[in-house]
């Protein structure tokens, strides 16, 4: 056998990975209502905070210009303890800011809304959540160090008790998590934030959330994202969330009906 | 074990007492290098039967008192014709010596791929080596699984997607065998490559249906792959220099003609193909292939062999990632008489994924090992009867994962994911009968037992049921767990005893053709969670159990087969239906990765396919190739229970897409590939593939609605729409230099150009919004365009 043998490596190697937006024709299907209603609060060391929106929207084509607001709608929060209902105020077409009740724990609270004739619910309690211990800014990166702003963020979890989070970042940015692997505990991790500039202020929520909103956020995460088809493809869900249609339960409404205790961090870009 | 003692000994008692036979037997092997040949044929063309060697070499006919003609044959070595008188038992081991120059006119008589008429196995494809390492691929990395899906009935889910899809199953459901040894997952990168390196490989069997009952475990195929032993005459070296991995094997002999090794070895450039990715980091792989085989005397071998392989990836140091198999074996060939042939297998199998995410601060690993020790026999009565039994016993560690913090600051707790354990034992008998000059039957039982083993934390729910369905909302949530319970690793939660009877028969109208038609019912104990349309490197393996019921597969094929009158051409069409009862899916949100009671987001369904298959070969001649084409369907469905509300009243759920039968994502309508290979003259030969594929099942949204600022598009059932048809044309040139002739190192250059019309294949669509004008838009991503490579191979 030759001890020695020359070889050579002449490689050409063109890589074209491609991506183009295409014509798709899609069926569609008749308009439904959407609710998105949320309430946050907080003790602020006494002074309670409750801010709350509930946004009434239509379901629209996929590719038509927005979704069109759904008006003229009664709103209100019944407080099942007390039995007092309060009817929240349409501010801006679709929109109801204004009215929402004093929350307290462990008690219910039905969001109702008639629209069309047809009456929506949704009950739910508030939910607590677990403390930001610090937010800053720091020099790492995944991917594009020109592009990354990378944010280190350590927050406790509630001890003694199962826990879901929401984590919003801004700019519709959000990360849901569960305590199962650091209960009791705190956890530090990083955000990556893509191309914002210095002097921005980041605002970091961190909200208590239910199990099933958990679910909820993470589904609708993964359908408005990158994730529809390939080989890593998770079946499409409706989403469908916990607005009951109490007249006519086929015609189901979108969207989630949420209230969570809240604690906020802001980061300013350098 | 005792009842299989007596089945041996009533087999060894009627053959004591048929008519007086002698017996030729001995193991078939390569000339140069003493490598055994698996599927050659010895004929008894007067008799009009013959026998193969089996995986080992070894055949063994028994024939009447006279005078026969013998043939043994096998694709691209030289035919040996050999008269021999029997009136003694005979042992003779045959050398074969491959056919001296490609140019000439080769005549093959008999030939791996062709098809075998007489047989009753039937859905069967065999590849050699030498087609697979011909066949274009991308980046001229020849590989064993993208050849399969020139097959027909065989697909995949796309480019740059792991596994394999078998008339329509899922890829969890192929039983993966290297060496006897099952191989839990079988690609690198995504799928980009497959695990096994060609250079290491002896023989490539993919059982579609029709599966003898020495199989089991899984319910859609079976791949069955051995290495090579190695050269006990010469120390050699082959390799070769590719565009995105290298490879080297050596093999030689450590005692002349009794002992070999082989040891191999491939591995990729780390940070050359990146920029695929858009990712400025590493990702590569490895494998390594070992053995050592060593003949003791004429009627005992012992085979020690290895496989191990990773993948690597990390990012930024931020994110790392290494998986991959691992695989020890021992084996020992023992021949009981010159009729009884036994193996002893004792397997070590695992595969292992770990993880370490520094950007949250934790390590994580998961993984599967598997113990299996098997005994089979093959005992071969005589020209018309041979008898296979044997007994096969599984022991099996699942680790959901366990996690860890990588760093003393980390906020994270260590917690090992309940582990769980289980045994499946198989013992199984199966008959290849020669009824008549016409009929030829394979029939055989396989009876399996899956003992859940006992674990720590295990839930109990109210009524059993870990999903329940909220009739307002029309969701299913995990249920919320009773109590927990410990039982200990000795007690047994669920025990499974599965018959799994199969039966082949064919009839030949003539020499040339032949009809042939099969049952065949199969359970798998293990299921692959994974929610995705392929399985990625971190789907973990679960048992069936308290909560999930084993697969079981009903198939039935019928099949037409015909060669024309020289053998040159070959054609072959098979009919199947089969049905698989406890598909498992996944409710909608389930979340799979580090969930300790996976029962609480599956709900049993069910999966049916069908289909139509075609092969036309053209086997001998300048021009070889085939054309192959499939038309089925598969499906599957998941009904809603029927619930029982606290109040007494009884409301049906609605299951997964209301439950209605949708479309696998594997299922494609039409699949047809087109295959051929030219030998131009000594220098240059040429290959070339077509592929044609429906496109792959999937999903439009049919409206979108606004939550939190985000554009959430929505869709209606499953899996209802469809990508555009993929198709590609594959070329490639190799080139042998003449100077070859004249030394000791022989070379070779290959030039690929992959899909040559620069074909932008969907491998997704994409719905989102555009995050400069806002607006929705739909979004192909084509992973591969046109691909050229140059690869160059040597052996010395």
């Amino acid at each position: 056998m030759k001890k020695n043998f020359v070889s050579c490596l002449f490689v050409i190697l063109y890589l074209l990975s491609c991506e183009e937006v295409v014509d798709v024709e899609l069926t569609s299907t008749q308009s439904q209502l959407v609710v998105d209603g949320q309430i946050r609060f907080n003790e602020n060391n006494g002074d309670p905070i409750t801010t709350g929106q509930v946004t009434l929207t239509l379901t629209s084509p996929f590719f038509s210009d927005g979704n069109p607001p759904a008006e003229n709608a009664l709103v209100s929060i019944i407080d099942e303890q007390t039995g007092e209902v309060f009817n929240l105020i349409e501010d801006d077409p679709g929109i109801f800011n204004d009215g929402f009740p004093n929350l307290e724990f462990d008690r219910d609270y039905t969001l109702e809304i008639v629209y069309e004739n047809e009456v929506y619910t949704a009950t739910e309690q508030l939910i607590a959540t677990g403390t930001i211990d610090s937010a800053e800014q720091d020099d790492g990166f995944l991917f594009e160090e020109d592009e990354e702003t990378e944010v280190v963020i350590t927050f406790s979890d509630i001890p003694n008790e199962r826990n879901y989070y929401l984590f919003s970042f801004g700019f519709e940015n959000f990360l849901v998590t569960d305590d199962e692997f650091y209960q009791d505990s705190n956890l530090t991790f990083s955000y990556f934030y893509e191309e914002v500039e210095p002097g921005d202020l980041l605002t970091i929520t961190l909200l208590g959330v239910t199990q099933e909103f958990a679910t909820f956020v993470d589904l609708t995460l993964v359908q408005s994202g990158e994730n529809a088809g390939g080989p890593f493809m998770v079946p499409p869900a409706t989403v469908r969330g916990n607005i009951i249609n109490t007249t006519n339960n086929n015609n189901f409404a979108f969207g989630y009906f949420s209230i969570s205790e809240f604690d906020v961090a802001f980061v300013t870009v350098e | 074990m005792r009842s299989l003692l007596i089945v041996v000994l009533v087999f060894l008692a009627t053959s004591a007492s048929a008519q007086q036979r002698y017996t030729i037997s001995g193991i078939i092997t390569e000339a140069s290098s003493n490598e055994t040949l698996i599927g050659v044929t010895i004929a008894v063309p007067n008799l009009k039967t013959g026998v193969t060697t089996n995986e080992y070499g070894f055949y063994s006919i028994s024939l009447t008192k006279g005078t026969y003609k013998i043939i043994i044959s096998y694709l691209g070595f030289k035919e040996i014709v050999r008269e021999i008188t029997l009136d003694s038992n005979q042992k003779i081991n045959f050398q074969l010596t491959e056919e001296a120059s490609l140019l000439e006119e080769v005549v093959v008589s008999e030939n791996v791929e062709r098809l075998d008429i007489k047989k009753a196995q039937l859905s069967v494809n065999a590849l050699s080596v030498k087609t697979i390492k011909q066949i274009p691929v991308i980046l001229g990395e020849a590989d064993v699984i993208k050849s399969l899906l020139l097959l027909p009935g065989v697909s995949n889910a796309g480019e740059a997607s792991s596994g394999f899809n078998v008339r329509g199953g899922a890829a969890d459901q192929n039983l993966i065998l290297l060496d006897e040894a099952t191989i839990f997952n079988s690609s690198h990168l995504f799928g980009l490559f497959s695990v096994f390196n060609p250079d290491a490989i002896k023989d490539v069997k993919l059982f579609k249906g029709g599966i003898p009952a020495r199989y089991g475990g899984r319910v859609s195929s079976v791949l069955d792959i051995y290495q090579k032993e190695g050269n006990s005459k010469d120390f050699k070296v082959n390799g070769g220099i590719g565009a995105v991995a290298s490879r080297l094997l050596i093999e030689g002999p450590i005692i002349k003609d009794r002992t070999a090794f082989l040891a191999g070895g491939r591995a990729s450039y780390a940070h050359l193909f990146l920029p695929l990715f858009d990712i400025n980091n590493s990702a590569s792989f490895y494998d390594l292939n070992t053995k050592i085989s060593h003949r003791i005397d004429d009627r005992n071998n012992i085979f020690l062999s290895g496989y191990f392989g990773r993948d690597l990836f990390s990012i930024s140091e931020r994110f790392s990632n290494i998986y991959g198999n691992a695989v020890g074996n021992f084996r020992w060939n023992h021949l009981f008489s010159d009729k009884l042939f036994s193996n002893l297998s004792v397997i070590y199998s695992d595969y292992f994924y770990g993880l370490e995410l520094d950007v949250v601060g934790f390590e994580w690993d998961s993984g599967i090992q598997n113990f299996n020790i098997k005994y089979d026999l093959k005992h071969y009565l005589n020209d018309k009867l041979q008898i296979n039994y044997g007994i096969n016993n599984n022991y099996y560690v699942f680790n959901p994962g366990r996690i860890a913090p990588n760093n003393p600051d980390s906020g994270i707790i260590e917690d090992q994911l309940t582990k769980k354990f289980a045994n499946e034992t198989a013992v199984y008998v199966d008959v290849e009968h020669q009824v008549s000059e016409k009929l030829s039957l394979n029939y055989g039982l396989r009876v399996s037992n899956f003992n859940r083993l006992g674990q720590d934390e295990l839930f109990i729910y109210e009524n059993d049921n870990a999903v329940v369905f909220d009739p307002n909302t029309q969701v299913y949530q995990e249920a919320i767990p009773i109590d927990t319970i410990n039982p200990g690793r000795g007690s047994s939660l669920s025990n499974f005893t599965k018959l799994e009877p199969r039966i082949s028969a064919a009839y030949i109208f003539n020499n040339n053709t032949s009809f042939k038609a099969s049952y065949t019912r199969l359970a798998q104990y293990l299921h692959l969670l994974s929610n995705t349309n392929s399985p990625t490197p971190l789907d973990v393996w679960a048992p069936s159990g308290p909560f999930i019921e084993p697969q079981l597969l009903d198939q039935f094929a019928i099949g037409f087969f015909k060669n024309s009158k020289e053998g040159t051409y070959s054609f072959e069409t098979e009919a199947f239906y089969k049905g698989i009862q406890n598909r498992i899916d996944y409710v909608d949100g389930a979340n799979l990765i580090a969930n300790n009671a996976i029962e609480r987001v599956i709900l049993n369904g069910e999966a049916r396919a069908y289909g139509l298959e075609v092969l036309l070969r053209k086997n001998e001649g300048k021009l070889k190739g085939w054309l192959s084409y499939t038309l089925s369907k598969s499906e599957q469905r998941t009904p809603g229970r029927t619930a029982t509300a606290d109040n007494g009243i009884s409301s049906l759920e609605t299951g997964i897409n209301f439950g209605e039968w949708y479309n696998t994502p594997y299922d494609k309508t039409h699949d047809l590939s087109l295959y051929g290979s030219y030998e131009l003259d000594d220098k240059w030969s040429f290959n070339s593939n077509f592929i044609f594929q429906t496109g792959q099942p999937t999903n439009f949204p049919i409206g979108q609605f606004e939550f939190q600022g985000l554009t959430v598009p929505f869709f209606g059932l499953r899996n209802d729409e469809r990508l555009p048809n993929f198709h590609r044309l594959d070329i490639a040139a190799t080139l042998t230099p003449r100077k070859n002739r004249k030394r000791k190192i022989q070379t070779e250059w290959v030039f690929g150009i992959y899909n040559v019309y620069n074909r932008m294949n969907a491998a997704s669509i994409n719905f989102t919004q555009n995050q400069d004008t806002n607006s929705n838009e739909a979004v192909q991503t084509s992973i591969f365009g046109i691909v050229p490579s140059v690869t160059y191979n040597f052996k010395f």
